[in-house]
């Protein structure tokens, strides 16, 4: 942060921008509880999907000067898992979804430039904010069991981005690459049994790949 | 400027709003789905048996416990329900697959009783494993209530087969059958007149109606077989058996010392425990023998004439609580004898027999022909209370009852004439025993309650008479007479007294008609043994300090026997003296239980004691 504010401050400007990228997560404590849940089964249930990477949004606010930039950043992802059985009588499936919110500050500067684009190396710390839904549902014969548990927890992720920038008259256009590292928090169980995320943690780390459009508002 | 700034900001607004749709819109949502191939429940394969129940009728008794067993492989047992007739009777207890129905609740008859059992459908699909997927077997019988008291059935044979004895009895019939009640009683004697309780076996299988008796081994036994069924027991019938086995345990003298023992083995020998032998002799040794073919036991009992050493004999069942056979062999030195009454035996080598005074179950007198070899009774005549002479030539046997005196041939008993006592003397003969002794001449000399008298049996005349001289001899050839404490030599026509005997004569014994040992006593019994030579009439005298037993003189042997009195079953001498009355050999032997009229004697080259054994001289070297 001292690196980017030893920069000469000459012309400034504040930016709004909208991202929409692509992330993906660790989540290994998840994973495991998802694999045991699995075994818990009476029938041999399957892991058919495990937390894998998607949709990532976020809005950020810049003010930047010269060569280097602040900002402050809001964004959302999610993800989940299913454990799945079927057979003739009927079918099973425990669904994890888990939503992030985040928020935060980032800082970059400038490492090169072009004509058109601007290169940015940065650096970015978010609070996130975990929202755990675990929905099992079994429809057997003619009945059907469903229940359904919320947890919330948290963690902080602290992670470098690479960031490309074009400005076109007063649009901004921008691509990120960045990866988090996560410092994870415990789940609370708000509804379910006391000890469903025992031991559980929501590290979301990994990387976070984003495009995004921006106006210069000043 | 304005309007452009209104424009500007709903454009914001708007597209927030988007931004905020488009994320609440793509949020995450699990998929993907797997399924497992399993196949769908069949039923078919589940088997029901009712473990008490052999065939499809069965019985309800007042209160019949039913196990059964389900082979439902992977299907889970939830439920079974139990129906009469379909009404609902019990419910099986899940962890024991047990139920229980009583008669009480039925009237008699026959019903279909019916399981209906309800299983998971064991295919390990999610309905199965939730217990939402279930299959109902059905399984059936009939079952009669009956509840009259259940009938006999008999033993219909008992046989010994293959070293075993097999019992087989009738077939119960009716449904309320619940058990046969086998029963084993052992006889606790030879006779078989009382028995004792060995086992009792319940067989409860109604087709099972033969039983292998592994614990028999022999002898008398009684089988008793009874019936339970509706829950009441008839009463036993029963059969006796029994296939001759004795041990039959005797005894052989190898040598002077050593004794064999020998018995026999069981036929059901698979019965067999062990055989069991206790020696005794002073002190008691086991012999223990778990081979039944090792049926002879050899050893030295160490037992002197006229004592006894047992040796018991037991034949041990292999089942513990059976009554077990033994038997005794009473171990004596010398060979079978048969007994006889005091010493009153003769022994005749003309014809190699003996001739005894046997008593019989009443007590009375019957003379017996023993075989020199065999040494068997050959025959018997019956005597009431008398008495008989033979002559030493083996010609003439005379025997006395009451008033009738027989001459019988000696090898067959036949009577060869009968004389009339009480006409000699014209009053009644009160025979009671006294003596009588025969010559080669077919003279008889014999002492009665008439008198003592000689008689020349050729005219049946008294040639001799004497007052109560209960010790009158005749020589062998008749020509000498010890009588009235006197010796008489016969002249021709009558007897003459050749020498005065000093004492009281007790007992004559001649060798032939050269010889005769006088015995005297007094009233201390202080004896003294006379040689008389009768050709010259000379006598040589040795005084006795103490007693003497059944002295005989022996002319197989040439030696004078008799024994030193002493009490019963003692150790004591016998003494052999030769005709010269010099003592040639004592044999230790054991007193006879003289209280019973046993003696020990010599004769025929034998010690022969009137219990019933005898021994060769030639056994004490």
């Amino acid at each position: 942060m001292i690196g980017l504010c030893g920069t000469g401050a000459h012309a400034q400007k504040f930016v709004v921008s909208a991202n929409a990228g692509y992330a993906t997560f660790g989540l290994k404590s998840l994973k495991e509880q998802q694999r045991d849940m699995a075994k818990d089964m009476p029938v041999q249930g399957r892991v058919v999907q495990s937390f894998p990477g998607y949709l990532n949004y976020s809005v950020d606010f810049t003010w930047q000067r010269d060569s280097v930039y602040f900002g402050l950043m809001f964004g959302h992802t999610s993800t989940g898992g299913r454990i799945a059985y079927a057979d003739y009588s009927g079918y099973s499936r425990i669904d994890h979804k888990l939503g992030m919110y985040y928020y935060g500050i980032h800082a970059a500067r400038r490492i090169a430039r072009s004509s058109k684009m601007g290169y940015f190396l940065g650096i970015q710390l978010l609070s996130y904010v975990h929202s755990l839904k675990i929905r099992n549902r079994e429809v057997v014969l003619d009945e059907t069991f469903s229940s359904s548990w919320k947890c919330s927890g948290g963690s902080i992720s602290i992670g470098p981005f690479l960031e490309i920038r074009r400005q076109h008259k007063k649009f901004v256009f921008k691509g990120r690459a960045a990866y988090e590292v996560h410092i994870p928090g415990a789940f609370d169980v708000d509804t379910g049994p006391s000890d469903l995320m025992d031991g559980t943690t929501a590290a979301a780390g990994g990387a976070r790949i984003s495009l995004g459009a921006g106006y210069v508002l000043k | 400027m304005m309007v452009i700034m209104n424009i500007r900001f709903r454009s914001h607004v708007s597209l927030l709003t988007l931004v905020i749709f488009l994320v609440m819109a793509c949020e995450f949502e699990p998929s993907g789905d797997f399924f497992k191939e399993v196949t769908p429940p069949d039923g078919s394969a589940v088997v029901i048996n009712l473990d008490n129940i052999g065939e499809d009728t069965i019985a309800i008794l007042q209160n019949t416990k039913f196990t059964f067993a389900a082979n439902t492989g992977k299907r889970t047992v939830l439920k079974t329900n139990v129906f009469m007739n379909g009404q609902l009777a019990a419910v099986a207890e899940r962890n024991t697959n047990q139920f229980n129905i009583s008669s009480n609740n039925f009237p008699e008859g026959t019903y279909v009783l019916k399981l209906e059992m309800h299983c998971s459908s064991g295919t390990g699909s999610l309905a199965d494993k939730k217990n939402l997927e279930t299959i109902i077997i059905n399984r059936q019988w009939v079952a009669v209530v009956d509840k009259a008291p259940p009938t006999t059935v008999n033993i219909t044979s008992i046989t010994v087969q293959n070293g075993v004895a097999e019992i087989r009895w009738q077939k119960y019939l009716r449904h309320n059958f619940q058990a046969y009640i086998l029963e084993k009683q052992e006889a606790t004697s030879a006779a078989g007149n009382s028995y004792w309780g060995c086992w009792s076996k319940e067989i409860t299988d109604r087709d099972l109606v033969t039983f292998t008796d592994n614990s028999y081994v022999g002898g008398n036994v009684r089988y008793r077989i009874k019936v339970k069924g509706a829950d009441k027991i008839t009463e036993p019938t029963q059969k006796d058996f029994t296939d001759g086995y004795d041990p039959s345990m005797q005894y052989e003298w190898l040598d002077t010392k050593t004794v064999k023992l020998t018995w026999r083995k069981p036929r059901a020998h698979k019965g067999f425990g062990r055989y069991e032998l206790v020696i005794y002799d002073g002190k008691s040794t086991t012999i223990t023998k778990s081979d039944p073919n090792d049926t002879t036991y050899t050893y030295e009992p160490n037992v002197p004439f006229g004592a006894v050493r047992s040796a018991r004999l037991t034949v041990f069942s292999a089942a513990t609580n059976c009554f077990n056979m033994f038997r005794d062999a009473q171990v004596r030195l010398g060979v079978e004898f048969p007994s006889f009454y005091e010493a009153l035996i003769a022994y005749s080598k003309p014809l190699d027999k003996y001739f005894a005074i046997k008593k019989d179950a009443s007590y009375r007198n019957n003379l017996v022909r023993i075989d020199g070899v065999t040494m068997a009774v050959e025959q018997s005549f019956y005597l009431d209370a008398g008495i008989f002479g033979i002559s030493a030539n083996g010609q003439y046997l005379y025997a006395t009852d009451e008033n009738a005196l027989y001459r019988l041939n000696p090898l067959t008993f036949q009577v060869v004439n009968t004389y009339d006592l009480s006409a000699l003397k014209n009053k009644f003969n009160r025979q009671w025993g006294g003596v009588i002794s025969v010559s080669n001449n077919n003279t008889v000399a014999l002492a009665t309650t008439l008198g003592s008298m000689v008689l020349r049996m050729s005219d049946f005349t008294i040639v001799y008479e004497a007052t109560e001289d209960y010790n009158i001899a005749l020589s062998p050839g008749g020509n000498y007479l010890v009588s009235a404490g006197k010796i008489w030599q016969w002249n021709g026509n009558s007897f003459d007294p050749k020498m005065t005997i000093s004492g009281a004569v007790n007992r004559t014994a001649f060798k032939d008609d050269e010889k005769a040992i006088v015995v005297t006593s007094d009233q201390n019994y202080v004896k003294s043994l006379i040689l008389v030579d009768l050709a010259g009439m000379t006598s040589t005298t040795t005084n006795f300090t103490g007693h003497y037993m059944s002295l005989t003189f022996d002319p197989e042997s040439g030696y004078v026997g008799y024994f030193k009195p002493a009490p019963e079953l003692t150790p004591t001498d016998f003494h052999l003296l030769s005709p010269s009355l010099a003592l040639q050999k004592t044999i230790g032997i054991t007193a006879p239980q003289v209280h019973y009229s046993f003696y020990t004697l010599l004769i025929n080259n034998h010690l022969i004691c009137s219990e019933g054994y005898a021994v060769p001289l030639s056994s004490f070297p």
